[in-house]
């Protein structure tokens, strides 16, 4: 199980380094949500730095297609020219939920270089708090949260899917 | 001023020279009222928040006796920072490097071995945090560092009837939804001023996608745009649907909530307010306003809602600036509306968005063509609008400059004209 949700979690950042977003929607279940919260510097260390309320992105299944379908076009001018983007995709923690439905929660931490020629590259880290759950078979991931290493991001640093 | 006298070409140099930024700070910031904060961020005794009044640090705290204060964070023994954190709540702010403490009103309240290593005559009062004058205007907080500067509404000229037609429009007022947050962009940042300050012109090439898409829904339709401008350096631009039969409503917002607000509105408030696809402007210098209804984000946000997006920008140098944004929402909107607001906001208008990527992208490549030498020979161009002809009347009568141009520079030309003004170079 630990081998299957390795490579699936790999295959998923690649279709995303290599620009195959139809098939990374493939990968996404139906009521799939990506959120990035704000990470915010708080007095008592114990409070989780990620706020409630505040986010970087909230992004639905059909956001997402329409965040693809924009890349597609010749006017995406924050998109032309693309950027190369390379996921690191590590330390991984993958908790069976144990639930009726086959579901596990995966925690991994992610290093994204991105660059769009002739810029320096810049880095992005983050940890990752997935939901993947078996329907018909196959897996597909449910949710994605991100929590970005860094309280004032560049917009180089956003315009990365973690 | 008369407009004609207003530049039309601004040399380079001021988006690229870093004696203009140090210039800019104490001439520009130093001297303007800044929005710091808005008070629903800080509604308790000891709440604080740390922001920046340009490279100035500070702290805006609620004080006993529901005073609001804005004072440099920096301690005023050697300068250490006193709060490190972006928000919380306190009694006191203790230095880490000597334990100085201060109130949150900023006094000095104690000095570890005060009397055997300051002798009994020092005296603590002087020795409190900076305090800015500060200025409270629906609940919005503006500080200055300048004793001299006119009162806040005096700085605000006739923009002052604008301002109260945006964020007075609720009787029960406007909140911050969730908090602050920020991004560092690559570009000047007067850059992203003069886009908020009216620049109808870029839309429909930036933003292109946006209307390929069917998210700026009401506004690929016929629309009627206007801009408004004081010569204190304020500026705003608001687009109407010409179409007969557009309902008199300002879209997006619950029936009853809206309803009411129209009810109670001035009149000419109502026709500013009224059919408006986009409300966006610059409080000058550096506050950022913009109020819409996006009609599509995605089959779970499929409907029109409005949102009311503020942002400060920060020079960091003169190729970056900090963006910090806020979500405001009428304090008496359902629960579920707030939250739907904030998700358009986000989608559209967030630091993440790909709306707002056309921009910072536009943004990054007038900073990589800016060039040196053949570069400071060519001076950025302002003219959009000076020979063209003007449309009909809008549909309210305001004060201000109102110029009946959709696509204009006029706005352009009032920031850039009193900008060159605070800087010292035109009389």
């Amino acid at each position: 199980m630990r081998a299957e949700i390795e490579d699936f979690l790999v295959h998923e950042a690649d279709l995303l380094d290599s620009g195959r977003y139809a098939d990374w929607l493939d990968l996404l279940h139906e009521d799939f949500l990506y959120r990035v919260p704000v990470p915010l510097a708080r007095e008592d260390p114990t409070q989780s730095p990620y706020d409630d309320v505040l986010e970087f992105a909230n992004e639905s299944k059909s956001f997402l297609e329409m965040r693809f379908r924009r890349i597609a076009s010749d006017f995406a001018w924050a998109e032309r020219p693309a950027a190369m983007v390379r996921h690191f995709v590590s330390n991984f923690r993958i908790t069976p939920e144990g639930g009726d439905v086959e579901a596990y929660a995966v925690r991994t931490n992610v290093m994204v270089v991105r660059a769009r020629l002739p810029e320096v590259p810049v880095i992005a880290t983050a940890g990752r708090h997935d939901r993947i759950v078996r329907q018909d078979g196959v897996l597909l991931l449910a949710s994605r949260v991100v929590h970005l290493d860094a309280e004032v991001p560049t917009e180089s640093q956003l315009g990365v899917i973690f | 001023m008369s407009i004609a006298s207003e530049p039309t070409a601004v040399p380079r140099s001021f988006y690229r020279d870093p004696a203009v930024l140090e210039r800019e700070l104490g001439e520009v910031f130093g001297r303007s009222w800044l929005f710091v904060a808005h008070e629903s961020e800080i509604p308790q005794v000891g709440d604080y928040v740390t922001r920046s009044m340009g490279g100035d640090p500070v702290i805006v705290s609620r004080t006993q006796g529901d005073g609001v204060r804005v004072m440099l964070n920096s301690c005023t023994h050697r300068g250490t920072q006193v709060c490190k954190v972006s928000h919380g709540n306190t009694t006191t702010f203790r230095c880490g490097y000597h334990g100085w403490v201060f109130g949150t009103d900023g006094d000095l309240k104690g000095v570890p071995g005060r009397r055997a290593l300051y002798g009994p005559d020092f005296d603590l009062s002087r020795l409190g945090l900076r305090q800015a004058r500060t200025e409270v205007l629906h609940g919005l907080i503006f500080a200055t560092w300048d004793p001299d500067a006119p009162d806040l509404m005096t700085s605000l000229g006739e923009f002052g009837w604008y301002l109260d037609a945006f964020f007075g429009l609720f009787p029960g007022g406007m909140e911050v939804y969730g908090g602050m947050h920020r991004v560092n962009v690559r570009g000047n940042w007067k850059i992203h001023a003069e886009n908020f300050s009216g620049d109808g012109y870029h839309l429909q090439v930036a933003h292109r996608t946006m209307f390929e898409l069917g998210v700026m829904g009401d506004q690929a339709g016929a629309v009627e745009g206007f801009v408004v401008n004081d010569p204190n350096g304020h500026c705003l631009r608001s687009q109407y649907l010409a179409d007969e039969g557009v309902p008199a409503t300002v879209f997006g917002y619950e029936d009853e909530l809206i309803e009411k607000a129209l009810a109670a509105a001035d009149p000419e408030v109502r026709r500013f307010r009224e059919k408006t696809t986009v409300i966006h402007g610059l409080v000058y210098p550096n506050l950022l306003l913009i109020t819409t209804a996006p009609r599509y984000f995605g089959t779970d946000a499929d409907g029109s809602v409005a949102f009311t997006q503020l942002r400060v920008l920060t020079p960091i140098d003169q190729h970056h600036h900090e963006v910090a944004y806020w979500s405001l929402v009428p304090r008496d909107a359902s629960p579920e509306w707030k939250a739907k607001s904030y998700l358009y906001v986000t989608r559209q208008h967030g630091a993440a968005s790909y709306f707002e990527a056309d921009d910072l992208e536009n943004f990054r490549r007038i900073d990589a063509g800016l060039g040196a030498v053949a570069g400071a020979r060519t001076p950025y161009n302002y003219e959009l609008g000076v020979g063209a002809a003007e449309s009909g009347p809008p549909p309210w009568r305001g004060p201000g400059r109102i110029v009946r141009q959709d696509f204009t520079e006029a706005n352009q030309r009032t920031f850039v004209g009193r900008y060159l003004e605070q800087m010292g170079e035109r009389a």
